[in-house]
C-alpha cells in the first residue's frame, strides 16, 4: 500500500508538470482581432467604414454525406501538406486571404459529425453569409438533395433568393463514373441564379475558385451596397423593418 | 519542465490495482487537468527520434506460446521492452508519454503494459486503441503476452505478466456493449481456463467476475416510462417553477449522457454507424426531441397570450439550464426558441432581447470559440453539447493521417500516427472527466409527466403552424 502512495504522488507531480494551467490564457490571447469583430455582433456601425481586414466572411458547407465537404474545407484551409490538424483551435476553420487586393478572413463551418443534431441546423444556417452547396458528380442522389438544401437555406433566410450560394460538383477527377452531366448541373445553377463550379478535392482543382467566388459575392452584398430593404439580407434588427415595407408593397 | 524520473517509479501497483478496487469501476482515474500543452508538444514532426528497431511486416498467427518457445525469435509482443520500436520525440529528457509519436501497433500495445511506460500513455492507449485495432484482437494479443511472460520465472518476466494482466482487466472492464460477442467472450474464458490450469485461481476468478459484471451491466439505457396520470387535472408546465423543471430536464439528460461510452464517440466520427453507437444516438435523439417539443408547446396554443406565457417560461427554464451547466438542454431549448418558425412571430421585448443575448453561444466563428470558452468557465457538474465533440473528433479523424508519412520515417508505412490519438484522447478525456460528476436532484415524476414524453410536431408542421399564426410575406413580388 505504501508503494502505491509514493507512486501516486510521483504521478500527480509529474502530471502537473505536464499540464501547466495555461489553457485559459491561451484561449483568450489568440485571435484577439477575431474577438473584437465577434463582440461587435455584426454591427458595422462600430467601425465607421467597413474595414476590409477585419471583415470575416462566414461560409457554410452543405450537402449530402460523403460528397467531399470536409475534404474541400481542409483542402482550402491547408493547401500544403499539414502534419497535425487541431480542430479545437480558434483558427482551425479560419483563413486570412487577399481578395481583389484587400485582406479579409473566411470562417468556414462544416458541421461534419453533428449532422444528426438536426434541431440546431437552422440556427447555424441563419448565421451563414454564403453557402457552398456540394454534390458529387458520381452520385445522383446527392445532386437531387441540393434542391432540398437550398430550400432549407431559403426558408431560414426568409426566402431571400439573393443569398450567395455556389453549386459545387465535386469529385471531378472521377470522370469515368460521372452520372451528372455538366449541362444538368449548369441548368440547376442557372435556375438558382448561382455559379456552378466543378472541383476535385483530390487534385485540388478549382477548390480555391469556389471559395473566392463566394467570398466575392458575399463582400459585394456586404460592402458594395448601401443596406436597403430590397437587397440587404435580413440580418438582426433590420429584419422587421424590411418585412413591414414588403408588407405595404403587397 | 524537465523532471527526471526513474522509470521504476512508474510501476503500476499491481496488488492495489487488482484487489483494492470496487468491482466494475474502471481503474485509474487520474486527472490530466490540462492536455492542451500536451497536444502542442505533439504538433511538430520535425524533431522526432526514429525507431532503433523495426518490426517484421508479417504478422504471425497468434497462439499461446509453449515453454520450448522461449529462446526462439521473439515477436514484439514477447519483448520486455519495446521502446526501441517506437517513434519518440527527439528530446534528452526521460521518456515522457507525450513523446510517443508513433510506432507499430504491437509495440504500442506492449508499451501500454510496460512499467517504463506511464499512466498517461496507458490512458491514451486504452481510450483510443479502437481506432487502430479491435478489443477482440487486443485481448488476443494481451493474453498471448501474459502467457508468454508467465512461462518464465524471471522477476522481470513475472512483472511483465502481472502488468499485462492488469491491462487485460482494464480492457474487459471497459468493453462496450456492442463488442461483447461470442468470439470475444471465448477469448477471455479460454484465458480464464488457462489461468486455472496454471493454478492461478485468484486471477482466474477475478477476471471471470469482471467479465460477467460487464456483460450484465451492458444493457442500453432508455428513457424511463412516465405515467401521465401523475399530473393533477389541468396541471401544466406553467404550474411548476422554472428551476425545478430545469433540474428534471437535467436529470433525464444526465442518465443518457452517462450511458454514452467514449468509444461510441470515436466510432461515430469514423463511420457514423448507428448500430455501434446506441447510447450516443439516444442522446442525440433526446436533444432533437426536446427542441421540437419546445417549438410545439410554444406554437400550439390558440391565444397569443398563452403562447407568450410559454415563450417566457422557456426563456426562464433555458436560463436555469445555463446556470446548471446543462449545455445540452440549454442549446436544445435555445435552438427551439431561436428557430425559424418561433422567432418570426412577435414576442415581448424581454424575451426577444434575452434570446438575442443567449443566441451568440451558437455562433460558430473561431471554431465555436464563445461556446468553448463558456464550457471551460463552467464548474462541473455539467453536460456538454456533444454535437461539437463529434465535430471535433470527426475533423481530427479526417484531418490527420492514420500512419506517419513514409517520407518522415525512412519509408516505413506501418508506423501508426499516435499524435492523432493524443488528440482524440484529449477530447475523450474531457468527456470522461465530466461523466464523473453527477447532479444530486431527486427525480420528480409529476414534473416529468408534464413533459408529455416530449411528443411533438414535425419540423414542417411547426412551420405550417407558424404560418397560420402569421402568414408568410412574399419578398419578391
Ligand atoms: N476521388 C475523389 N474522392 C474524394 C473527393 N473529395 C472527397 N473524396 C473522398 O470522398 C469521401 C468523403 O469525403 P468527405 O470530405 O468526408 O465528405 P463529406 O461527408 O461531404 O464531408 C472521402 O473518402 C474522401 O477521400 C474528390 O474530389 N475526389
Ligand atoms: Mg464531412
Amino acid at each position: 500500500m505504501r508503494r502505491f502512495w509514493s507512486w501516486l504522488k510521483i504521478n500527480v507531480f509529474w502530471v502537473f508538470d505536464l499540464c501547466c494551467p495555461s489553457e485559459k490564457s491561451d484561449l483568450n490571447s489568440k485571435d484577439t482581432d477575431v474577438e473584437s469583430t465577434m463582440s461587435a455582433g455584426g454591427k458595422k456601425s462600430t467601425t465607421a467604414t467597413p474595414n476590409a481586414a477585419s471583415l470575416v466572411h462566414k461560409v457554410i458547407m452543405v450537402g449530402s454525406g460523403g460528397v467531399g465537404k470536409s475534404a474541400l474545407t481542409l483542402q482550402f484551409m491547408y493547401d500544403e501538406f499539414v502534419e497535425e490538424y487541431e480542430p479545437t483551435k480558434a483558427d482551425s476553420y479560419r483563413k486570412k486571404v487577399v481578395l481583389d487586393g484587400e485582406e479579409c478572413s473566411i470562417d468556414i463551418l462544416d458541421t461534419a459529425g453533428q449532422e444528426d443534431y438536426s434541431a440546431i441546423r437552422d440556427n447555424y444556417y441563419r448565421s451563414g453569409e454564403g453557402f457552398i452547396c456540394v454534390f458529387s458528380i458520381t452520385d445522383a442522389d446527392s445532386f437531387d438533395a441540393t434542391n432540398e438544401f437550398r430550400e432549407q437555406i431559403l426558408r431560414v433566410k426568409n426566402n431571400d433568393t439573393s443569398v450567395p450560394i455556389v453549386l459545387v460538383g465535386n469529385k471531378g477527377d472521377l470522370a469515368d463514373s460521372r452520372v451528372i452531366s455538366l449541362a444538368q448541373a449548369q441548368a440547376r445553377a442557372e435556375q438558382w441564379n448561382a455559379h456552378y463550379v466543378e472541383t476535385s478535392a483530390k487534385t485540388h482543382n478549382n477548390v480555391d475558385r469556389v471559395f473566392y467566388d463566394l467570398m466575392r459575392e458575399i463582400k459585394r452584398r456586404k460592402v458594395g451596397f448601401v443596406p436597403s430593404n430590397s437587397t440587404n439580407p435580413e440580418r438582426g434588427e433590420k429584419k422587421k423593418k424590411g418585412l413591414k415595407k414588403a408588407c405595404t408593397i403587397i | 519542465m524537465t523532471l527526471r524520473i526513474d522509470s521504476s517509479t512508474f510501476d503500476v501497483p499491481f496488488e492495489w490495482y487488482i484487489y483494492h478496487l470496487p468491482p466494475g469501476i474502471s481503474t485509474t482515474q487520474s486527472d490530466f487537468s490540462n492536455l492542451a500543452e500536451l497536444l502542442q508538444s505533439c504538433a511538430d514532426l520535425s524533431r522526432i527520434r526514429l525507431p532503433k528497431k523495426f518490426q517484421d511486416y508479417e504478422q504471425k498467427a497468434i497462439t499461446y506460446p509453449e515453454r520450448k518457445y522461449i529462446g526462439a525469435p521473439k515477436s514484439v509482443l514477447e519483448c520486455l521492452d519495446v521502446t526501441d520500436y517506437l517513434v519518440l520525440k527527439d528530446r534528452e529528457a526521460a521518456i515522457r508519454p507525450s513523446e510517443i509519436r508513433g510506432g507499430p501497433i504491437d509495440a504500442l500495445i506492449v508499451f501500454a503494459t510496460q512499467a517504463s511506460g506511464s499512466l498517461l500513455y496507458q490512458e491514451a492507449f486504452l481510450s483510443t486503441y479502437r481506432t487502430f485495432t479491435s478489443s477482440h484482437d487486443l485481448l488476443q494479443k494481451l493474453t498471448h503476452r501474459y502467457v508468454y511472460m508467465a512461462l518464465s520465472s524471471e522477476p522481470a518476466s513475472q512483472k511483465a505478466a502481472r502488468l499485462t494482466f492488469s491491462v487485460i482487466v482494464r480492457v474487459v472492464d471497459e468493453l462496450c456493449t456492442v463488442e461483447i460477442n461470442k468470439e470475444l467472450v471465448a477469448i477471455v474464458t479460454n484465458f480464464v481456463y488457462r489461468l486455472i490450469r496454471d493454478g492461478n485461481f485468484q486471477l482466474a476468478r477475478l477476471l471471470r467476475t469482471r467479465l460477467i459484471e460487464r456483460i450484465e451491466s451492458s444493457a442500453v439505457v432508455r428513457q424511463p416510462t412516465v405515467y401521465m396520470d401523475r399530473l393533477k387535472k389541468g396541471e401544466t408546465l406553467l404550474d411548476f417553477r422554472s428551476a425545478t423543471i430545469a433540474q428534471q430536464l437535467t436529470l433525464l439528460d444526465q442518465r443518457l449522457f452517462q450511458a454514452i461510452e467514449p468509444a461510441e464517440l470515436l466510432w461515430w466520427a469514423e463511420a457514423q454507424d448507428e448500430k455501434r453507437c446506441p447510447n450516443l444516438v439516444a442522446f442525440t435523439e433526446q436533444f432533437n426531441k426536446m427542441s421540437y417539443w419546445v417549438r410545439t408547446v410554444v406554437l400550439t396554443p390558440k391565444e397569443h397570450k398563452e403562447r407568450e406565457r410559454y415563450m417566457n417560461k422557456f426563456v426562464k427554464i433555458m436560463k436555469q439550464l445555463r446556470r446548471l451547466g446543462n449545455f445540452n438542454a440549454y442549446l436544445a431549448i435555445l435552438s427551439a426558441l431561436d428557430s425559424g418558425p418561433v422567432r418570426r412571430l412577435e414576442w415581448g421585448k424581454m424575451a426577444t432581447e434575452q434570446l438575442k443575448e443567449h443566441a451568440v453561444i451558437m455562433d460558430s466563428s473561431g471554431s465555436f470559440k464563445i461556446y468553448r470558452t463558456a464550457l471551460v468557465e463552467t464548474a462541473p457538474p455539467c453536460i456538454p453539447y456533444v454535437g461539437l465533440v463529434l465535430q471535433d473528433l470527426t475533423f481530427v479523424h479526417v484531418g490527420n493521417v492514420n500512419y506517419l508519412h513514409a517520407e518522415a520515417v525512412k519509408g516505413r508505412t506501418d508506423l501508426l500516427n499516435f499524435g492523432k490519438r493524443w488528440q482524440q484522447f484529449a477530447i475523450l478525456d474531457s468527456i470522461r472527466k465530466l461523466k464523473r460528476w453527477n447532479y444530486s436532484f431527486t427525480r420528480d415524476d409529476r414534473i416529468i409527466a408534464a413533459f408529455k414524453c416530449f411528443t411533438s410536431l414535425t419540423e414542417d408542421e411547426t412551420w405550417e403552424l407558424s404560418e397560420m399564426i402569421k402568414p408568410r410575406q412574399r419578398r419578391n413580388p
